[in-house]
């Protein structure tokens, strides 16, 4: 990899912001900002490389160094790092701005437009909607749909693999709700070294798990500059997607488009979708005669004599009329349906399983 | 370790998160092979020359833990408590299951290597399921305890070391950082009665809905039906109180239970016996995360307080002192949880269980 000084790199436009924002984040978030507080608008800097990062390996006085700038940075970094929530898993992501943009990754958010559910550090759920994914590299973004001024961290500007500040060695650390959100423990810390670089991959050996997908990877200053994307079988391999992948698709991403065809997220195919109940002709709708119980019905509480009444807003009395509604649903897509039941009406949302 | 090593086509990867998506990724997605842009083994993490940035703590491990072998396979680490001999280690190591008489015994011929010096000569003297902790004693003298840590605080981000594998006489560090919130680990406790409980509806007691085989119930005589109304002399009416009970006992241990049959109050003493005796043979599915985690502790979770650190060390690694740049022990390693995530008691923990096991051995 070649050599590139900090002073070398174009500035990107979403980085300018972000210094403006940074700055009134100092003000409203104090608490936050703590270790900050002496940055100005006026002194902001470019974070210094921190100098043990070119050292092949540390000494006993850089180790000290080292857990200093770790011990330093790791709040504004976790506070800023989030649980994602949608269907019955879990994945975690990153906010890159003030008003609630969301890293992840493609397999977590698995698709565009879909309501989730984030995660603060504290145990404060927000709505949110997946935007855009990349499929093919494990990129994706998700905004906080709430209003509000939330936590967020820096992003490593660097638009290409040979422009981006991180070089092969630099000391790294991951946070992750690994195996889902827990309170108690809150997201998990880990530290490594960018061990390996590729076009769209970076390696490092932060150890991950099942929960940190679409985590943060941190630069020692606490800048973003990777999301967790997968691991290999041996506890060194961990692969994730550098920050410079997002530069590239931005635009697209921020709009809403899926872009690529996998593997780390399929477009929705129209027709794919599965309820899981039988159906026949009743008085007032359709009488549920059988319910899967693992299929969307089941798990949304549909039960046996169940009255069909209504799909998506609209009265129902024959079946044909629900088939029309799934031949333009796609697995994953949410169903609302009214059902009657002991006399009363219930509105149910169904989560479309796969036919 | 090189396992860095890639072939043409590049490795499998398992996907991280969301279960029912990742499962088809395990066998599809390939990454692209890396160039030359990869450091070498010994600058990594676990490589040869960031591990020697840690000779000083290196030496502490050395000199004052002990490694515990049987059959020259070692099977966990200890901290030393005392100059003539008294070793603090986790328990549950120190036994073996024979899954045919479903019983757990102790590990027989254990040897402790202690810097190059060999002791054969290994009791256990006490121990606790509640905290899977044992002390064992060697004929020793003039040993160096190990140096507790002042504060019971660890702030997340501090390197801590613990010991690698291991030759006779040369110690490997394993190194890593705290990672998360000290916390108490929920799970299964270690020892049970092998009852299913439900609280009656008008909370007048608990009723047994099931009685497990094998159990301390079932040869007390307990049937399903009887209304539990006494528990090792407190009424209970909440399936918390028992729980809360049997937190603290230790397996062997008797409880007096007083329950309602047939309109009449019987009155019946029920052995505790450890869980995995009763739940022998039971296959337990095994998570996405276990999967790709490779061998764990077996017993990983209900730990009063546990500190949580990202040092992956192996199940046969546990029960050594985990210590700080400083060299002082911060805790005691206890689990590794999964491949992110190991667990170790505190000091402060730690020493005050050392204290009430001490209190129990017989002078």
């Amino acid at each position: 990899m070649q050599k590139h000084s900090r002073k070398n790199i174009p500035q990107s436009p979403y980085r300018t912001l972000r210094r403006v924002i940074a700055c009134s984040l100092g003000i409203t978030l104090a608490s936050i900002a703590a270790a900050q507080q002496t940055v100005t608008a006026a002194t902001i800097a470019e974070p210094e490389r921190p100098y043990f990062n070119d050292k092949k390996v540390p000494d006993a006085k850089d180790l000290k160094a080292i857990q200093k700038l770790l011990q330093l940075n790791k709040n504004k970094a976790r506070a800023a790092t989030v649980c994602i929530q949608l269907g019955e898993g879990s994945g975690s992501g990153v906010i890159v701005s003030e008003d609630g943009l969301v890293l992840t990754a493609a397999h977590v958010s698995a698709g565009v437009n879909k309501e989730v559910t984030v995660v603060m550090e504290d145990g404060k759920k927000l709505k949110a909607l997946t935007l855009g994914l990349h499929s093919e590299t494990d990129a994706a973004m998700i905004q906080i749909t709430e209003k509000g001024s939330y936590p967020f961290v820096d992003i490593d500007p660097g638009k290409e693999q040979n422009t981006v500040s991180t070089k092969l060695g630099d000391w790294v650390f991951a946070l992750g709700h690994s195996g889902g959100f827990d309170k108690e423990r809150g997201s998990g810390l880990r530290l490594g070294r960018l061990v390996r670089i590729a076009d769209t991959t970076v390696q490092t050996d932060c150890t991950l798990i099942g929960g940190d997908s679409g985590g943060p990877l941190f630069d020692m200053n606490g800048v973003l500059v990777g999301i967790h994307s997968r691991v290999g079988k041996v506890t060194e391999e961990n692969m994730h997607v550098p920050v410079h992948v997002f530069h590239t698709h931005w635009d697209a991403m921020k709009k809403g488009d899926f872009i690529g065809q996998g593997p780390f997220a399929k477009k929705p195919v129209k027709g794919s979708g599965f309820i899981g109940i039988a159906l026949e002709k009743a008085e007032n709708g359709l009488k549920v005669t059988d319910v899967d119980e693992d299929s969307a019905a089941g798990k949304a509480g549909v039960k046996i004599g169940d009255i069909l009444t209504k799909v998506e807003g609209k009265s129902i009395t024959e079946k044909k009329e629900l088939i029309a509604v799934m031949k333009v649903k796609a697995a994953g897509d949410d169903i609302n349906i009214t059902v009657l039941r002991e006399g009363k009406s219930r509105e149910l949302k169904l989560n479309l399983g796969a036919r | 370790m090189n396992t860095h090593k890639l072939t043409k086509k590049g490795i499998k990867n398992s996907g991280l998160g969301m279960g029912i998506l990742c499962l088809g990724l395990v066998s599809c997605v390939q990454i692209p092979a890396f160039g030359q842009s990869s450091l070498p083994g010994e600058r990594r993490m676990n490589g040869k020359g960031v591990e020697a940035a840690f000779e000083a703590q290196r030496m502490v491990l050395q000199q004052n833990s002990a490694a515990i072998y049987k059959n020259r396979k070692p099977i966990g680490y200890g901290v030393i408590m005392s100059a003539d001999g008294y070793i603090l280690t986790k328990r549950s190591e120190l036994f073996q299951f024979d899954a045919k008489t479903k019983k757990s015994t102790l590990k027989q011929d254990l040897k402790v290597i202690i810097d190059t010096e060999r002791y054969s000569k290994v009791t256990l003297l006490a121990s606790d399921i509640e905290w899977d902790l044992a002390i064992i004693k060697i004929e020793a003298e003039n040993l160096s305890p190990a140096q507790w840590a002042d504060s019971p605080e660890i702030e997340q981000g501090t390197w801590v070391v613990t010991n690698g594998s291991t030759s006779k006489s040369r110690r490997r560090v394993n190194i890593g950082i705290i990672s998360a919130n000290a916390r108490e680990i929920e799970g299964d406790l270690p020892v049970m009665l092998g009852v299913a409980l439900k609280e009656t509806d008008d909370e007048s007691g608990i009723e047994i809905m099931k009685v497990s085989k094998d159990s301390g119930a079932e040869v007390a005589g307990i049937l399903k039906g009887d209304i539990l109304k006494k528990f090792d002399g407190v009424d209970v009416t909440k399936r918390e109180q028992i729980i809360d009970i049997i937190r603290e006992k230790q397996p062997g241990d008797f409880v007096e239970v007083e329950f309602l049959r047939e309109g009449k109050m019987l009155k019946q003493k029920m052995e505790l016996r450890p869980r995995k005796e009763i739940q022998a043979g039971a296959t337990i599915p095994q998570s996405r995360n276990d999967q790709m985690s490779g061998k764990t502790s077996e017993r990983r979770n209900s730990f009063p307080m546990a500190l949580q650190h990202d040092i992956d060390q192996a199940p046969r690694q546990m029960g050594g002192p985990l210590i700080n740049l400083a060299g002082k022990t911060v805790g005691i390693n206890i689990a590794r949880a999964n491949r992110a995530e190991s667990f170790a008691i505190p000091a402060k923990e730690a020493q005050q269980i050392y204290k009430e096991m001490l209190s129990t051995i017989p002078q």
